[in-house]
């Protein structure tokens, strides 16, 4: 109430303001959101400035000696040539077809590609990607290089592709690879690859396990995780007569049975009294948390589909 | 059939939904709910633009209004947004702030060809407008004497029957992942099964222990639009228009949630973290009118259809980091060993995609003009909370239907239609210079049963412009006040888990301009 009472008197005093206000409606700035659009007037107008302009461009006798502006060419400027004479010699002597097909610009032809020239990929030795690739080849991210047949195994001195296939043409999808489950063959470094698992979906809801959807939901108004309802009846006094015994306080020491995991490190229990024993610590493996992407990291099955 | 059948029981199994990550029916709230949109100059305003016209905003509110222009324009409008959440959770306060440059319009207008005569003109228009950013932080902490977060996951162990065997036969040991929250708890050695019966009831260590909690919440995003539009008068009597309207979702949100148990012999604590990635894209359609009754008063009228978004894919993920001092446990041996460390896990990451209306709107106003000194404006919207829908068309046919079933159920029992009040004055203090205010009350949506939370929001505005005739700059103020609530995780005793208040806080600067031509 507080907030709509001062909104009032804001806007009140908006209209006492205004009554204070005394500016000749004539000299405000232009503004079609309060001017009246007056159509002849604009009509009028706008025609009465195209004749002028008409007029001005059309009738050369009627200028005014201040209105006329000589345009004079400065000497030497049309001997000026702005295209690139290499260029243009060529399209001249051989032709626009040859011309173009050996132009540092232009080209369309196999030798003078400048994407495929500087292609990162183009470079056995500088290339990155070299040795994770197989069919067509070394220079997948290179979107130019279907182009060049630079990527071709007949053109390249440095590699020798035995997998070739000519459906692999697109080796992004590696569709084509025969060489582990996680990845494919990686050619000299001999390891194996992690796939990336968004490079996987699964489409459809999984159907092997239960997953991390919501599974499940009431259907009353009571209140739910994951909501901005609120909930009144939360007292936060400690509870009691809880039924659970596990760990609980007691003098008898239960131990938990192992899980299928072994995503842990651990000491020898103690024997006696609180004595322990050596420790020692399990090969812990590695935690996928580790890979940082919220989405990539993990193996085969490591993505699902379906609602939360 | 058969996974028809599962996904069935899936989805209509009694159980709460994932904690912190708002569900479907939230998210589908979340992404269409927009505040003061439009130019600085109608933001000032406190957002009633819809009879005015001749001002950028019409190409997404009223596009009538672009029937209005006698020239041809160019806008741009840059702002900075501060959000503040303070939090009540188990009689702590905490606080959270966060802030963002973003970019509220930019468009043009070209107007029509006058000389043709005529009793039509119109002008047509485009631009990128932001509807929505979802950049509210949140901090809450307490010390929590009735529950933790894994009663949580206890309960969902509990409810669907799971045993310590069903929930190793959860964990994938090639990608090290956990299908489920209480199977990552499970692997992770926070939660075990009862030791006589091997599953339900399951337990945690030293559950009467008190617990410190401490939760944050982070979002990114907006919902963004690129919007065609054409606007006509005839005889500058009546104005009429039609946006198509290509919305962009972008939404990002990352909650972690810490709990540590004060005077732990087993385990300390743990931190769960989770994130979800939405993105969509949709269409959309809006028709509006405007008659003007005479020289002082514009009546309005605007419609908005629903936004289509066809694809909203979605990407959860989720981790946990167990905090162990020494864990009594059974090796692989048989031999017993004390877990003096587990390493963190992770949920496996899910992705989902589904469909979802947004939707509808419909308003209308006034407009009175004091001459040329000043108007008053003002506009009264409804938004059609409850008409919202969500769909799964990769889920196909019944499993589809129980998605929808489910989901959009929860839509017509939790929201309802709102009412949207705009009100905003402008006042001419120079033949250049305008001062403006205005004041905005927008109805929650949500449905009198919901809970005892007031969700409206409140909004106050103000800003100077300064205008010539081939140009103008604006900047505004603008300061919205609502609250809300927080339910970190649910259980099924009302009085073991709490939820936190929130007063929420946005406050904006702006500054617009434009250049006729």
């Amino acid at each position: 109430m507080k907030n709509q009472s001062f909104a009032y008197v804001l806007l009140v005093g908006f209209g006492i303001l205004s009554s204070c206000v005394n500016v000749t409606n004539n000299s405000y700035a232009s503004d079609d959101l309060y001017d009246e659009a007056n159509r002849s007037v604009q009509i009028a107008k706008a025609q009465a400035t195209k004749a002028a302009k008409d007029k001005k461009y059309l009738d050369f006798q009627d200028l005014a000696e201040d209105d006329v502006e000589v345009i004079e060419e400065e000497e030497g400027l049309a001997q000026r040539n702005t295209v690139n004479p290499n260029l243009y010699q060529s399209a001249y002597q051989q032709g626009l077809s040859d011309g173009l097909y050996n132009s540092p610009y232009l080209g369309y032809g196999y030798r003078y590609t400048p994407f495929s020239y500087w292609s990162p990929s183009y470079s056995y030795f500088v290339n990155p990607y070299t040795t994770i690739s197989i069919g067509m080849g070394y220079s997948y991210f290179n979107p130019y290089s279907f182009y060049s047949p630079y990527n071709s195994l007949f053109y390249d001195p440095y590699f020798y592709n035995p997998y070739y296939s000519p459906f692999g043409f697109n080796s992004f999808y590696r569709n084509y690879n025969y060489y582990g489950p996680g990845g494919y063959y990686t050619g000299y470094s001999g390891q194996y690859m992690t796939n990336d698992t968004r490079e996987r979906k699964n489409f459809g809801p999984r159907d092997d396990r239960s997953s991390n959807r919501n599974t499940g939901g009431n259907y009353t108004n009571s209140p739910r995780g994951g909501n901005n309802s609120y909930n009144t009846q939360g007292n936060n006094l400690p509870r009691v007569n809880t039924q659970q015994t596990n760990g609980s306080g007691t003098g008898s020491q239960q131990y938990v049975a192992p899980r299928r995991n072994s995503n842990y490190e651990y000491r020898a229990a103690p024997v006696d009294g609180g004595q322990r024993s050596n420790s020692t610590s399990t090969p812990s493996y590695s935690s996928p948390s580790s890979g940082g992407g919220s989405s990539s990291g993990g193996g085969g099955g490591g993505s699902s589909r379906g609602p939360r | 059939m058969k996974k028809v059948l599962f996904f069935f029981f899936s989805v209509c199994t009694l159980n709460v939904a994932m904690g912190q990550i708002y569900t479907y029916p939230n998210l589908a709230k979340q992404f269409s709910t927009s505040y003061a949109t439009g130019t600085a100059r109608m933001q000032a305003l406190g957002g009633a633009s819809s009879s005015l016209g001749a001002d950028l905003s019409a190409i997404s509110g009223n596009p009538a209004g672009l029937g209005f222009y006698t020239r041809s324009e160019v806008n741009m409008s840059l702002a900075y947004t501060a959000v503040q959440t303070k939090s009540v959770y188990l009689s702590s306060t905490g606080e959270a702030s966060d802030n963002q440059f973003q970019m509220p319009t930019l468009g043009m207008v070209i107007s029509g060809n006058y000389l043709g005569g005529g009793d039509w003109h119109g002008a047509f228009g485009f631009g990128y407008s932001r509807q929505a950013i979802f950049i509210q932080p949140l901090q809450i902490s307490g010390t929590n004497n009735r529950s933790s977060l894994l009663d949580n996951f206890i309960e969902k162990a509990n409810d669907k029957g799971a045993t310590g065997a069903s929930l190793d036969e959860e964990y994938d040991s090639y990608s090290g992942t956990a299908s489920s929250a209480e199977a990552l708890a499970y692997q992770t050695y926070l939660i075990n099964p009862n030791s006589v019966t091997g599953g339900a009831p399951f337990e945690r260590f030293q559950p009467l222990l008190p617990t410190n909690q401490y939760g944050s919440a982070s979002n990114s995003g907006a919902l963004t639009s690129w919007d065609f539009a054409y606007g006509a008068s005839y005889r500058d009597k009546l104005y009429v228009g039609a946006t198509l309207h290509f919305s962009k979702i972008n939404a990002s949100s990352s909650t972690t949630w810490e709990d540590e148990f004060v005077g732990a012999k087993y385990v300390s604590g743990f931190q769960y973290a989770e994130t979800l990635l939405t993105s969509g894209s949709g269409i959309g359609l809006s028709l509006g009118g405007i008659y003007k009754v005479n020289p002082s008063l514009r009546l309005s009228f605007a419609f908005r259809s629903p936004t289509y978004y066809d694809q909203m894919n979605e990407t959860y993920d989720a981790r946990l980091f167990p905090n162990v001092i020494g864990i009594p446990a059974i090796g692989s041996t048989g031999n017993p060993i004390t877990i003096t460390k587990v390493n963190p896990m992770r949920l496996t990451t899910n992705e989902f995609t589904y469909q979802f209306l947004s939707p509808m709107k419909v308003s209308g106003g006034f407009a009175f003009f004091f001459s040329k000194r000043g108007f008053l404006t003002a506009d009264l919207e409804y938004v059609g909370f409850g008409g919202m829908k969500v769909y799964s068309a990769e889920l196909g046919g019944s499993a589809n239907q129980a998605f929808q079933t489910k989901y959009n159920g929860q839509i017509s029992r939790n929201f309802e239609g709102a009412l949207n009040v705009k009100v905003g004055s402008e006042i001419r203090v120079s033949p250049s210079i305008s001062l403006r205010g205005g004041v905005a009350m927008f109805g929650s949506g949500y449905a009198q049963s919901y809970d005892t939370i007031d969700r409206n929001a409140f909004q106050f505005s103000g800003g100077i412009g300064y205008r010539k005739s081939t140009f103008y700059l604006d900047l505004t103020a603008i300061q919205r006040t609502q609250k809300d609530a927080y339910t970190p995780y649910t259980l099924k005793n009302t009085a073991d888990f709490s939820s936190a208040t929130l007063d929420l806080t946005s406050t904006q600067l702006m500054l617009g301009g434009g250049i006729y031509f």
